[in-house]
């Protein structure tokens, strides 16, 4: 979770100061990148892409910027010779722009040196506009037009959370309107089939999908998956980011072949390193799956790896609380708390206790995927 | 101190209070008979299994703390005073944990039937299982307030 703990304060509702300000903000952005986009029409980068199967057109004002955005979901960008099958509007757009690239400031936006600064969260009254203001970025969702605007001072001095999991409260704000429910967990699969591992941090979610994945299993998540009911009984799980965040030192000992690739934490909680997974697995990162069981892991002082049944409500009770209380915007209380039980109800729960053998874990997962799909 | 503590210092009404959810924060499911609750302003969330998980039913239900002791009683075999005790010992926690409010006295004598709860097992003391893992992130991360609930306005409508 380490990852995941942006500091953030909020405030929203009943301040019409605060419902003013988060629309003219939104719209100081827009103007402004429309302004530089007219200005700076070569230097524009656009791409689109598939989130959670909804088209989305990216475009940003910045080479590194653009590069910046693209590398954590690269495995979602749909090729030119698809989007001819795709619904021709996107449902989201999200403009960006980086002032360090191209010289054009924002009324309002200032970029902090200090980049453990406390980030900001305001939204509208009747919660159409939403603001996150953060020490190199500031941020602007209108969930009823579908569109996010944004200014970055200085691609070069982003996060390492940004990095991986770019307009990550936006996003899954935006998820969350169109019934995506984000689930803090990992996902791996195949041939479509896929197993879910839902946990604490520190319980495995990651050991369990980079080693699968290097075993040749698909690589959907290790730490959220965006959950969508099929509207038949079952659910998807969809790949939000190929970002995965390892331990530097667990990196070394159990996935050495990442090291060359990690982009370190700079900030004191940044205790995790960054690896972009789209690069390196570009034929094992699927966007989707059918999620066939739900597997909990939890580390056991001993060599093999077991997989023993687990009950509904263990499964709930590891999912639920980081998925439902954690997440930016995620407090969807007791709809959440429904979706998940519905979910977890509907597939196979296991245990999963991972062993000191590496090499057993993904053939556990196996076994697993085997004995549901029989 | 709070009302249901208050009251419970009464022996005279205390029997006969209810409790109701604080649906603003918290949120809970019953699961194949085990009851998970969470309190998503604080990040800290129960569990309860046993009698614990009918008692939290009978009480969920609108059920008085008398009326839910003398089912459990009855059902388990156990002593109902000591019983009434003890729900009322849960009552409390519940209440000083912010996942459940003092809705007033019950007016209805009527005991609540027995059938429409599983009984399995032998009778332990109803106790709520508190886990605060979530509660330390949340410290440094709170929810946003205000969005959760906000309904999405479609396109067309703006």
């Amino acid at each position: 979770m380490a990852q995941t703990t942006v500091r953030r304060s909020a405030s929203t509702g009943g301040d019409p100061l605060f419902s003013e300000r988060a629309a003219q903000v939104f719209g100081r952005l827009r103007y402004t990148f429309e302004t530089g986009l007219e200005s700076n029409a070569s230097a524009a980068f656009e791409g689109t892409y598939s989130l959670a199967g909804r088209l989305v057109r990216i475009r940003v004002l910045g080479s590194e910027l653009a590069r910046c955005v693209h590398r954590p979901i690269a495995h979602l960008a749909v090729a030119a010779g698809d989007e001819g099958r795709a619904p021709t509007q996107p449902e989201l757009t999200i403009d960006l722009w980086d002032e360090s690239a191209i010289g054009l400031a924002c009324a309002g936006c200032v970029a902090h040196d200090d980049l453990t600064i406390q980030s900001q969260v305001t939204a509208s009254h009747e919660g159409r506009f939403v603001v996150e203001e953060r020490a190199q970025l500031v941020s602007a969702f209108d969930r009823a037009a579908g569109r996010i605007v944004g200014w970055v001072g200085d691609a070069r001095r982003l996060t390492r959370y940004e990095l991986g999991r770019p307009l990550h409260s936006h996003l899954l704000l935006w998820h969350r309107d169109r019934g995506v429910q984000a689930v803090h967990s990992g996902l791996v699969a195949k041939d479509g089939h896929g197993v879910l591992f839902g946990g604490p941090g520190g319980s495995g979610k990651s050991t369990v999908s980079l080693t699968s994945l290097g075993a040749g299993l698909d690589y959907l998540a290790d730490d959220y998956v965006g959950l969508e009911s099929d509207g038949e009984g079952g659910f998807r799980g969809y790949s939000l980011y190929s970002s995965t965040a390892v331990d530097p030192t667990h990196m070394r000992r159990c996935f050495p072949h990442l090291v060359e690739h990690e982009i370190p934490g700079v900030l004191p909680h940044e205790d995790k390193s960054l690896v972009l997974l789209a690069e390196l697995f570009p034929a094992q990162l699927p966007p989707v799956a059918q999620i066939r069981a739900v597997a909990l892991p939890r580390v056991v002082d001993r060599e093999r790896t077991i997989v023993r049944p687990a009950t509904t409500f263990d499964a709930v009770l590891r999912l639920a609380p980081s998925s439902l209380m954690a997440l930016p915007h995620s407090n969807s209380g007791a709809s959440g708390l429904d979706v998940l039980t519905e979910f977890v109800s509907a597939v196979p729960t296991f245990w999963l206790e991972l062993g000191r053998d590496l090499r057993q874990i993904p053939m556990a997962v196996e076994s697993i995927l085997a004995e549901v799909s029989a | 101190m709070n009302p249901l503590t208050q009251a419970v210092t009464d022996a005279a009404i205390s029997s006969t209070h209810r409790i109701e959810l604080n649906s603003a924060d918290v949120a809970a499911k019953d699961i194949d008979g085990e009851i998970l609750v969470m309190n998503v302003a604080n990040g800290m969330y129960y569990s309860l299994d046993g009698a614990g998980a009918v008692a939290w039913r009978l009480l969920a239900a609108g059920h008085s703390l008398l009326q839910t002791a003398d089912v459990l009683a009855s059902a388990y075999g156990v002593d109902p005073a000591a019983t009434l005790d003890e729900v009322t010992d849960l009552a409390i926690q519940l209440v000083d944990e912010g996942l459940v409010a003092v809705s007033g006295a019950s007016t209805s004598t009527e005991a609540p039937a027995l059938a429409a709860f599983d009984v399995d097992g032998p009778y332990t003391v109803p106790r709520l299982n508190s886990y605060s893992d979530m509660a330390d992130l949340l410290a440094l991360d709170p929810p946003m307030p205000g969005l959760a609930e906000t309904t999405f306005i479609p396109s067309e409508e703006v």
